[in-house]
């Protein structure tokens, strides 16, 4: 072998001679695998007995075997970990012959039948946040799921791709973040409760399909479990830089509706509320979720299938001819067919009438903006969401959304015992903002705080709604979440 | 049993099954013993190679900050994790450790208790070394026996390992645990 390699003599580095040259180990990069040894064509290395730095036994030159090391380099080959290599004496031409062996042809592994399970877990569960929105998608009747997985949304597409065909419904791994958006909203189109599940640079593809969601009024779950960006950004770790992304990523006029929940519980009970909101006002819905929700760990308690409340569709009342199907009711939300049901369905992305025919008049367009904004907007009360915290003698309001409510939980826990009168409002809905209840507190209390993962992004809509609060701001670029003591300062610094 | 917030760290090696240890712990004081629980974990390259850690807070209350601040024990499985997490041990803590894996020098002093147990060598020893995790649970329970049940942890290891595995699972536990009683004494 013509290989030089650097080597270190120290005692982490074990080294033979052998009749063609010298044999060397270096123990601590041995992960066990075992391969230099199984692939020896003379057999010659075998599994020492001490352990190294990772708690593997790494091999040995059998000492009765020396002379039969051939000098192949096969170990050399094969260790994944570069642990192992063999030098040739400079006069050594003496190359091994390996001997023929065959190897059979191993049996193709056989597909295992798929088990029907239920669809509702009832009972207590140890689930991560991922997992549970997952099961909470499929307690809401989600047959389908179209998705590339990505960190750290992975888990929901792992947990859904096996229990998918358990209860009847479809996962389809899509070619990337485009195509799988557009496979959910077909899936809607054809009578299935769909949906995907992505994290950053797969929100921002789906970006111009959660549009076409919007103009067609098509109802579908897309889960974000937030992580650090732009671009590939912190693959790994938290961040909460996605929320003005939610409002305003697909261009044009539109409302959307974001949730964010702070605990497995929450993202399996939040999970089914999405879905009933999709269904209920006919628009996508987004669930905000963040890398510490969906890799925490914590008691889920699903309730028996008759206690969760499930909202379907609003099935068109005329003929099939005789239905428009963007007509809206009086709740500007129209009935939705679905395709094959006999209803004459025209879709498009082009501003269109209620046919479902393109227009280019602007009276139209008009009439369409107002009313797929105004059906979120006139309805706002009712969607939107909130916690209150020691807000009723509050003289401080901290606002948090996901994990960060959890962090500014125990500040404020922290903060009441030093005297500070400090109080938490946490947004359980990101979309639409509730503009109401701050400007409500904003009546009462002089100072706001706004702690999210990012470089100001919520504080925004706080200071648009809490006037003449002054509205403070403690961020953090991601990777980590705040610690209970930095919440704890901020809160003391400003109310001195 | 009653207790106050508790914060529990196992560290060690990608591969050892540290993440699942914790999660056995997690799910048995949450699920089995009804109390709150919440487990994170290292999440990334290091849970599959590096030092790799998993931790749990439990409590009789709701947990609202779900990190450990400063753990009340850890359980240590190799030398890099000895030396990334020890030194935020709490003052006075418990510390368990593989002692084929893992040599301890001055930071082990904030320690008020150390435990050791060969658990890598135990479950090498029961034909299967990827239980190690297991033995070191079973130790880890009898040390710990005023925050867990010992009866829970048992069921929550069986209920987290495959089938087929159950007794080989039960046997490394029980040889953790045995190991625990006939060396700490006095207490």
């Amino acid at each position: 072998m013509a290989t030089t390699y650097i080597i270190k003599d120290d005692e982490k580095t074990k080294k033979w001679k052998t009749p063609h040259g010298e044999l060397y180990i270096i123990k601590d990069r041995c992960k066990g695998c075992s391969f230099c040894i199984e692939f020896c064509p003379k057999k010659v290395l075998v599994e020492s007995k001490e352990f190294n730095a990772k708690g593997y036994h790494p091999p040995e030159l059998q000492e009765d075997e020396t002379k039969k090391c051939i000098n192949c380099g096969f170990c050399a080959m094969i260790c994944p970990e570069f642990a192992i290599f063999s030098e040739a004496d400079a006069q050594s031409k003496d190359i091994a012959q390996i001997p023929e062996k065959e190897y059979p042809i191993p049996e193709s592994p056989k597909i295992p039948e798929i088990k029907k399970a239920r669809d509702v877990l009832t009972g207590e569960h140890f689930w991560n946040g991922d997992v549970a929105a997952a099961e909470g998608a499929i307690a809401a009747g989600c047959k389908f799921f179209g998705g590339y997985p990505i960190t750290p949304s992975t888990e929901v597409a792992e947990h859904i791709a096996e229990r998918m065909p358990q209860v009847g419904g479809v996962y389809v791994q899509m070619e990337d973040e485009i195509a799988s958006i557009a496979a959910v909203l077909g899936a809607a189109w054809g009578g299935a409760k769909s949906m995907t599940a992505t994290s950053g640079p797969g929100f921002s593809l789906m970006q111009e399909n959660i549009g076409l969601a919007v103009i067609t009024e098509t109802p579908c779950l897309i889960i974000n479990v937030q992580r650090g960006g732009p671009s590939t950004g912190l693959p790994t770790l938290v961040a909460q830089a996605d929320v003005m992304q939610a409002r305003w990523g697909t261009h044009g006029d539109h409302e959307i509706i974001a949730l964010a929940p702070n605990s497995p519980q929450e993202c399996f009970d939040l999970t089914i509320e999405c879905f009933n909101l999709a269904y209920k006002y006919r628009t996508p819905v987004l669930l905000m979720m963040d890398e510490c929700v969906g890799h925490m760990t914590e008691r889920v308690v699903v309730p028996e299938r008759s206690k969760i409340h499930l909202v379907d569709r609003k099935k068109p009342k005329g003929e099939p001819g005789k239905v428009k199907i963007y007509e809206a009711d009086e709740d500007l939300v129209p009935p939705m067919p679905y395709a094959g049901e006999g209803y004459n369905i025209h879709m498009t992305g082009l501003t269109h009438d209620e046919r479902g025919y393109p227009s280019t008049i602007p009276e139209t367009q008009e009439r369409m903006i107002k009313r797929i904004c105004d059906k979120i907007r006139i309805h706002a009360d009712e969607i939107i969401r909130y916690e209150e915290f020691m807000l009723e003698d509050a003289e401080i309001v901290v606002v948090a959304y996901g994990i960060t409510s959890r962090v500014v939980k125990r500040a404020v826990v922290m903060a009441r015992e030093k005297g500070i009168k400090a109080g938490m409002f946490r947004l359980i809905t990101l979309w639409p903002f509730p503009e109401k209840k701050v400007r409500e507190l904003a009546k009462k209390v002089k100072n706001f705080l706004v702690v999210e993962i990012n470089y100001g992004q919520m504080v925004l809509e706080v200071e648009r709604c809490a006037c003449p609060s002054k509205v403070h701001f403690l961020g953090k670029m991601g990777g980590s979440v705040h610690t209970p003591e930095e919440v704890l300062q901020k809160i003391t610094e400003v109310t001195k | 049993m009653k207790m106050a917030r508790t914060e529990i760290k196992f560290g060690g090696f990608g591969g050892q099954g540290i993440i699942l240890a914790g999660f056995i712990v997690g799910k048995a004081v949450s699920l089995y013993d009804k109390k709150e629980a919440v487990f994170t974990q290292s999440y990334g390259p290091e849970a599959r190679g590096g030092a790799c850690a998993a931790s749990l807070v439990i409590d009789d209350k709701v947990i609202d900050y779900p990190y450990p601040v400063s753990p009340d024990i850890m359980v240590i499985m190799s030398q890099e994790a000895y030396h990334d997490y020890v030194p935020k041990l709490k003052e006075g803590g418990i510390l368990i450790i593989d002692e084929d894996l893992v040599s301890l020098d001055d930071i082990a002093k904030r320690a008020g208790k150390i435990y050791k147990i060969p658990a890598t060598r135990f479950a090498e020893e029961l034909g299967m070394k990827i239980a190690a995790n297991i033995v070191m649970l079973g130790f880890f329970g009898y040390v710990a026996r005023n925050l867990l049940t010992t009866e829970s942890l048992k069921k929550s290891v069986l209920e987290s390992v495959p089938a087929r595995f159950r007794d080989q699972n039960a046997k490394a536990f029980d040889k953790g645990y045995k190991y625990a009683q006939e060396t700490i004494k006095g207490e």
